[in-house]
């Protein structure tokens, strides 16, 4: 049985005080369920992303009980970034098997209002080694540092060949309702913004922001479902020390996904691609294959991720840009290629109409890969 | 074998039994053959930089010295990469040597 995703919905992400992680995720849970045209009491498996805020032993029966739902299957999920795509990827795998005929698929936080920035910043460090890293002083913006100046090194770069996708992830943004980030900037602004880890500047980092994402996977195609065609997975270690980085788990997963969907990367229209820093697009890109080894700043500088370009890419801004709110962050890529494959993007609608979506989510420190291919019906 | 973790000014290693596959943290099990209770060794603590971060901002609370400091990858002689703190280290491909001057590691210039 083939999973489509029938029912998506992204909440504006930035700093918008005055609603907890449940409540983000109930508003949308509940525009996911209204898109999809199905009612809470439809749902035979609810499945929701942790937030760091909430810290809540139970997310899924919680967001179930407040929604009105009753379903057979709850329970919460962690895999970092890659989160939102590992729950796409469990409810594909239920309704597959038969065990589920409409899963929700929920996320959202307050992580930018609900704790202050310091509380954020320890919280996610725990990504770290608890006696090998942590120890040293190190913070997720550190570690992906660490990455980014083996990344240059390697290829022989330097910081201006990543800022280009900090710009297009931008200039993506500024026609996105609801996106974080905005104002117009270029390689000469990332590289004069303030030092965060060097290489990484602030512009090279994505922002912290309150908001939710939700998608409904269901075994009837409905109107406009969009098929699950494939989805693959890799988890080739937690921790940066032992990370390699020849073989990180993304471009296994990738090919997981498309072995599955029969499809390959030369047929992909649209793709969503983590990019919590630019050196994590860049390296994500550059080991599923979508970029030459080196090159994948230089084809953000040339064009060929804008909405016209060979590989429209992120094309709601993406963490950099449209933000990062946790799980819904990574959701949201999920949310803006179904759109795009659906032909719903308005005035940011990607030109074709795009048939063959790809999206893939990154948790940890390039801990935790998850892709998948999704087709337009 | 016991390490800095353990107050020791020493950075260790896993060996597998089997295959003699290294890598640093601590693990039940060889990650490539699965052979189980690998052999925890010491290193020299000499290598070569991998990757140099310096870090500007970091979260009040957690345990990290004044800002700027420096973190690195270092690939150990022993073909093992491991992290530390860094003191006067400019760039990957430079060679260092172990110190413990806080109880960490941290990696300077080799003389």
């Amino acid at each position: 049985m083939i999973p489509y995703v029938t029912g998506v919905a992204v909440t504006p992400f930035g700093r918008q005080p005055g609603r907890t992680a449940l409540d983000w995720q109930a508003a949308a849970a509940g525009a996911a369920l209204t898109d999809a045209g199905l009612r809470a009491t439809d749902l035979d498996a609810v499945l929701c992303g942790y937030a760091t805020t909430a810290g809540h032993l139970m997310p899924a029966d919680l967001l179930a009980e407040r929604l009105g739902a009753r379903p057979a299957i709850a329970h919460g999920t962690s895999a970092g970034g890659a989160t939102g795509l590992a729950m796409l990827a469990a409810a594909a795998r239920l309704v597959r098997a038969g065990e589920a005929r409409a899963v929700l698929v929920a996320a959202g936080e307050d992580r930018a209002s609900g704790q202050s920035g310091d509380t954020s910043a320890r919280t996610l460090a725990q990504v770290g080694h608890a006696e090998y890293e942590i120890p040293l002083g190190g913070t997720v913006p550190a570690y992906y540092a660490l990455l980014a100046s083996a990344y240059l090194a390697a290829r022989g770069l330097g910081p201006a060949d990543l800022a280009p996708l900090a710009v297009q992830m931008r200039a993506h943004a500024a026609d996105t309702p609801g996106a974080h980030r905005t104002a117009p900037i270029d390689v000469d602004a990332v590289l004069a913004s303030p030092p965060i880890a060097e290489p990484l500047r602030l512009l090279d980092c994505c922002p912290v922001s309150d908001g939710g994402a939700a998608v409904v996977v269901t075994a009837d195609p409905g109107g406009r479902g969009v098929a699950v065609t494939g989805v693959g997975e890799g988890h080739r270690h937690q921790h940066l020390s032992e990370a390699d980085l020849a073989d990180l788990g993304a471009a296994r997963a990738a090919r997981t996904a498309f072995a599955q969907a029969g499809r390959t990367l030369a047929d992909v229209d649209v793709a969503g691609v983590y990019d919590s820093f630019t050196v994590t697009l860049a390296m994500l890109l550059e080991e599923i294959g979508f970029a030459e080894a080196g090159r994948a700043g230089a084809d953000a500088a040339a064009g060929r991720f804008a909405r016209d370009g060979a590989l429209p890419l992120n094309t709601h801004g993406g963490l950099l840009s449209y933000g990062h709110c946790g799980v819904a962050g990574g959701l949201a890529h999920l949310v803006e290629v179904v759109t795009q494959l659906r032909g719903g993007a308005g005035p940011r609608q990607v030109p074709g109409p795009p048939r063959v979506g790809f999206v893939h989510g990154d948790g940890g420190v390039m801990s935790a890969h998850v892709s998948a291919v999704l087709e337009a019906a | 074998m016991t390490d800095w973790t353990a107050g020791e000014p020493q950075v260790c290693f896993d060996e597998c039994r089997s295959c003699a596959r290294r890598w640093p943290l601590p693990r039940a099990a060889c990650p490539h053959c699965g052979t189980p209770d690998p052999q925890r060794r010491g290193a020299a603590g000499t290598g070569t930089v991998a990757a140099l971060t310096v870090v500007h901002r970091a979260p009040e609370g957690a345990p990290h010295p004044p800002t700027p400091f420096a973190l690195v990858l270092v690939d150990l002689d022993e073909g093992v990469r491991v992290m530390g703190r860094a003191a006067g280290v400019s760039a990957v491909g430079e060679r260092v040597a172990v110190g413990f001057p806080d109880g960490v590691p941290s990696f300077a210039p080799a003389r």
